[in-house]
């Protein structure tokens, strides 16, 4: 399975191209099948049509891996190339996201409560029928809204996920002039370029419906009300082949409680909502700057000023995503548009460069005097979604589950668009960019190698800004905020982003390539080389005050707070199952050794890995157990600070150096990791955000329970009905879990 | 839990009743395809092979501004090879610290120093005997920020003992390079 190229090249002759779409369409019906829950992976293995590793068997006619009848040499069928439709690259401009409104708590009906609103609402007969309650998340005290009272809700956003439709409210938060010239008044339609198709209402199910992707404003202080409406139809089998209707929404990396983490096992039917309570506090809250008197520790007021909080400055955060959970459906979910953008506004990250205060940072965003937005100004302050995509010969949006390697897409996007470009003034803007993909890595220059400047990463900023003329690889989830200074260029240049990683396969990337290397087009990889185009056009209004201070926010302090334990998780394939229940079990390959206990375990959130004691620091090893791939591994809560890659300190380099929530680990490569459990409870996740490799079943739950109550020990595992959500017994518990 | 049980036998009924219908359809797909055989991913446990080396550099580049600055110092090279699943090692993830290349300019009280701001550069590239790498480092006046960083183009030729996966050995030049921007091809340019 070396070398192998996934997708077919335009170039490649008609009679290979049909053999693949035919092959294509024939595992479709199987992916369909599998979608509407009528097999099971277990029966695909069954009938012989997957190894007992999970490899689909390259049999012609079904597996894009069979050698073909038209090649005379091992070359695999691959996948038949996404059309084009006569679409050029770089000649549509690109959106700024959907600024989701912020509402009063009271608009809200029914009224947000602390536990699980169970009044009782007919089910759709294609879901069994009867009654259930209007909210999916688990009923009772234990999933409930904990310090809802201390941090009441006082701003609301009210979202639902449904299939595409066109946008007649996009509100890009900036005027035409910083959106590239693309007027918000007019309807913006749900495909990926202009000359392309609208996309199937069954293909596409986003936030709302619509695009461009969704961005959430909050800050500190002012705890947020996500209600979630799940408005997907409620036939599973209206789904366009593949993804599923019930979702699990996760606020990545939010310090919330555990009722709130979007935990794969707790997810809604079509018909409910999930109110989400985002308190929005700063780790160590009960613990540390508890008077909240450090001016460092707050979220920014409205006239300008800082509204203090409880907590340590040290944990502030800034550039967060929110994506689908679902247990073992994360993936197709998240590819059909379950995601979006999270910015996080504090006293040092304001978001009005011009307020000068000695706490605000100034990074680049915009004038508070020019706007009369005291902060969240979003002028010099872009979100970047990248993620690749593939479609078929229809231009529908298309995926294929059956490699459990990853699914690479061929066409690469930039918020939820073929290729744009991008206009900016000369001066300097900040870009959080986030790697949206199911598989794929980036790593991310600027084509004529000039420097970035890297001020966060997975929404920290770090303790010094890092001078980069490449980013490091950017695997699934993790976030790079960057700064770039255009003032460089002169009007009418143009620069362009290039992605550098090459892949083959959706296991890892397979070559890092350099800049020239990229550029020349000889790449395998669609994806590689240029993928969104900046286009100087003019000086800005107002010069540029914004600054890139030499210090952002130094790591918190940890030498004072001992080390509880310390627990080693190994990623691995070929992982087993010890249990078989039928909504809880998920079978491997990818799975996870625990403590080096036992086998490599395929996930089962009815597990229970570890349940570290509340108001302990552990220090966890993350190993990466094969060099033939990577995983990107991420730990929910709190963010961690990175001990050491490969056992030693001085490979953790500069921008790694910060706190993080999503580790590389590097083919046969080590993370040492350290994480406090504090402020809440329930139950989380780890796991890798190839979401191929999570979904199949690279994931596993730990919990923090010895809070007391309403908390048990162990933590009774939701198991979620339409009809209400009832609660069983945890299947497993690991013998070094507690 | 009796709810509970109806469901799971519901679920493995109707589960059976699906696969019985597509059975033949997939039988058949799996039939009329040609016998190949199963390929498997059985995990390998993992040997990778680190080796560092540390390689001089030396040049001269020449400033957007047209001053002449003197690089000098050493990068260190890490290196780890890693098998794949068959156990072969195929790849190697290199990591170049450039935080010890220092540069100077003029003399006496125009003497200026520069450095690379603690640069580091991460690449995954195939393992072959001879790798040749380009990329652009960031230098700055030690005085000033971040943001006013020139770059030079640092060309890195690596020679592995492929059976090893170890590094033997490498050189690096630094030409008189600077970069612009070329808004035609986007492509770097060596301004001489």
């Amino acid at each position: 399975m070396g070398d192998r190229i996934f997708f077919l090249t335009e170039k490649a002759s008609k009679a290979r191209l049909r053999e693949a779409e035919n092959a294509r369409k024939n595992r479709w019906e199987i992916i369909k099948a599998h979608s509407h829950g009528k097999i099971t992976r277990r029966d695909m293995i069954k009938m012989g049509l997957f190894t007992s590793a999970g490899l689909l068997i390259p049999i012609r006619g079904l597996s894009p891996f069979a050698r073909s009848a038209y090649a005379s040499s091992n070359i695999p069928t691959g996948l038949p190339p996404s059309p084009l439709f006569g679409v050029q690259a770089f000649t549509q401009p690109m959106p700024r996201f959907d600024v989701l409104p912020r509402l009063a708590v009271s608009s809200l009906t029914p009224a947000p409560t602390v536990e699980a609103n169970t009044t009782q609402q007919p089910v759709d007969p294609a879901l069994g029928g009867g009654f259930g309650p209007i909210e999916g998340r688990p009923p009772g005290p234990i999933w409930a809204h904990q310090l809802f009272n201390q941090l009441p809700p006082q701003v609301a956003i009210d979202v639902s996920q449904e299939g595409a439709k066109v946008n007649t409210v996009y509100n890009p938060g900036v005027p035409s002039s910083l959106n590239s010239g693309i007027n918000a008044a007019s309807p913006f339609p749900p495909r990926f370029h202009p000359n392309l198709p609208d996309q199937n209402n069954l293909k596409l199910w986003t936030f709302n419906g619509t695009l461009p992707p969704k961005l959430m404003i909050g800050r500190y202080g002012e705890p947020i009300l996500f209600r979630h409406h799940n408005r997907l139809p409620a036939d599973q089998s209206q789904n366009g082949g593949f993804g599923i209707h019930t979702i699990s929404t996760h606020e990545h990396n939010g310090h919330h409680g555990a009722e709130n983490d979007g935990f794969t096992g707790a997810y809604f039917f079509p018909n409910q909502f999930y109110d989400y309570h985002y308190p929005i506090v700063l780790a160590g809250m009960k613990s540390i700057n508890t008077t909240a008197s450090d001016p460092r520790a707050g979220g920014p007021a409205d006239n300008g000023g800082i509204n203090k909080v409880p907590g340590d400055w040290h944990e502030t955060m800034s550039t967060h995503w929110f994506h689908d959970h679902m247990f073992s459906f994360t993936s197709q979910n998240v590819y059909k548009g379950n995601a979006g953008m999270f910015n996080i506004y504090s006293a040092l990250d304001r978001g009005a460069e011009d307020i000068n205060d000695g706490v605000n940072l100034r990074l680049p965003s915009g004038r508070a005097s020019v706007t009369g937005k005291s902060w969240g100004n979003l002028d010099y302050d872009v979100n970047l979604m990248l993620a690749d995509k593939a479609w078929d010969a229809d231009g529908q949006l298309a995926m294929d589950i059956f490699d459990f390697d990853g699914f690479l897409g061929d066409v690469m996007t930039v918020n939820l668009v073929y290729k744009p470009f991008f206009e900016v003034e000369r001066r300097k803007y900040r870009f959080r960019i986030l790697n949206a993909s199911v598989s794929r890595f980036f790593k991310l220059c600027l084509s004529d190698g000039s420097p970035m400047i890297q001020i966060a990463n997975d929404g920290n900023l770090l303790p010094q800004p890092v001078v980069l003329t490449e980013l490091d690889e950017q695997g699934i989830a993790e976030r790079y905020d960057i700064v770039i200074d255009f003032s460089r260029y002169s009007i009418g240049q143009r620069v362009h982003l290039v992605n550098l990683a090459e892949h083959q396969n959706g296991k890892k990337v397979a070559k890092d390539l350099t800049l020239s290397e990229a550029l020349s087009g000889q790449s395998s990889d669609p994806c590689v080389g240029r993928i969104l185009e900046f286009r100087i056009v003019r000086d800005p209004a107002q010069p540029d005050i914004s600054q890139v201070p030499s210090t952002l926010i130094p790591n918190p302090d940890l030498s004072n707070i001992p080390v509880a334990r310390e627990r080693t998780f190994e990623f691995n394939s070929g992982a087993g199952q010890t249990t078989n229940d039928p909504i809880t079990t998920f079978f491997g390959p990818w799975g996870i050794k625990t403590d080096n206990q036992g086998g490599t375990l395929a996930a089962d959130f009815g597990r229970i890995s570890a349940a570290p004691r509340f108001g302990t620091r552990e220090i966890w090893h993350l190993k990466n157990g094969g060099g033939g791939w990577d995983h990107p591994i991420h730990i929910h809560f709190e963010e961690c600070q990175t001990l050491a890659r490969n056992g030693k300190a001085s490979n953790v380099p500069p921008w790694e150096r910060g706190r993080k929530d999503v580790w590389r680990l590097k083919p046969s490569g080590s993370v040492d990791i350290t994480i406090q459990f504090r402020d809440f409870g329930g139950m989380f996740m780890e796991h890798c955000h190839n979401t191929v490799h999570e979904d199949n079943a690279m994931l596993l739950r730990w919990e923090i329970d010895d809070g007391g109550a309403p908390f048990l020990r162990p933590l009774p595992t939701p198991i979620p009905k339409p009809q209400g959500v009832t609660f069983q017994d945890p299947d497993d518990i690991l013998p070094t879990a507690f | 839990m009796k709810t509970q049980q109806n469901e799971k036998t519901r679920r493995w009924l109707s589960n059976c009743i699906a696969v019985s219908l597509l059975v033949w359809a997939i039988g058949a797909l799996v039939w009329s395809g040609m016998p190949v055989q199963a390929q498997t991913t059985a995990p390998t446990q993992a040997t990778r092979v680190d080796s560092s080396i540390t390689i001089p550099v030396s040049g001269t580049v020449i400033a957007p501004d047209g001053t002449k600055v003197t690089v000098s110092g050493f990068v260190v090279v890490n290196c780890s090879a890693v098998p794949d699943e068959t156990g072969a090692l195929k790849n190697v993830v290199l990591l170049f610290d450039c935080s010890n290349v220092t540069a100077t300019s003029g003399t006496g009280a125009k003497k200026v120093m520069y450095d690379t701001k603690g640069f580091d550069c991460t690449k995954n590239r195939l393992l072959q005997p001879t790798d040749v790498i380009g990329f652009v480092a960031p230098y700055s006046p030690t005085t000033s920020t971040s943001l006013s960083a020139n770059t030079m183009t640092l060309t890195v030729t690596l020679n592995f003992n492929v059976s090893t996966g170890q590094l033997s050995s490498g050189s690096i030049t630094v030409g008189n390079n600077t970069t612009t921007t070329n808004p035609t091809t986007g492509a770097v340019e060596a301004v001489p």
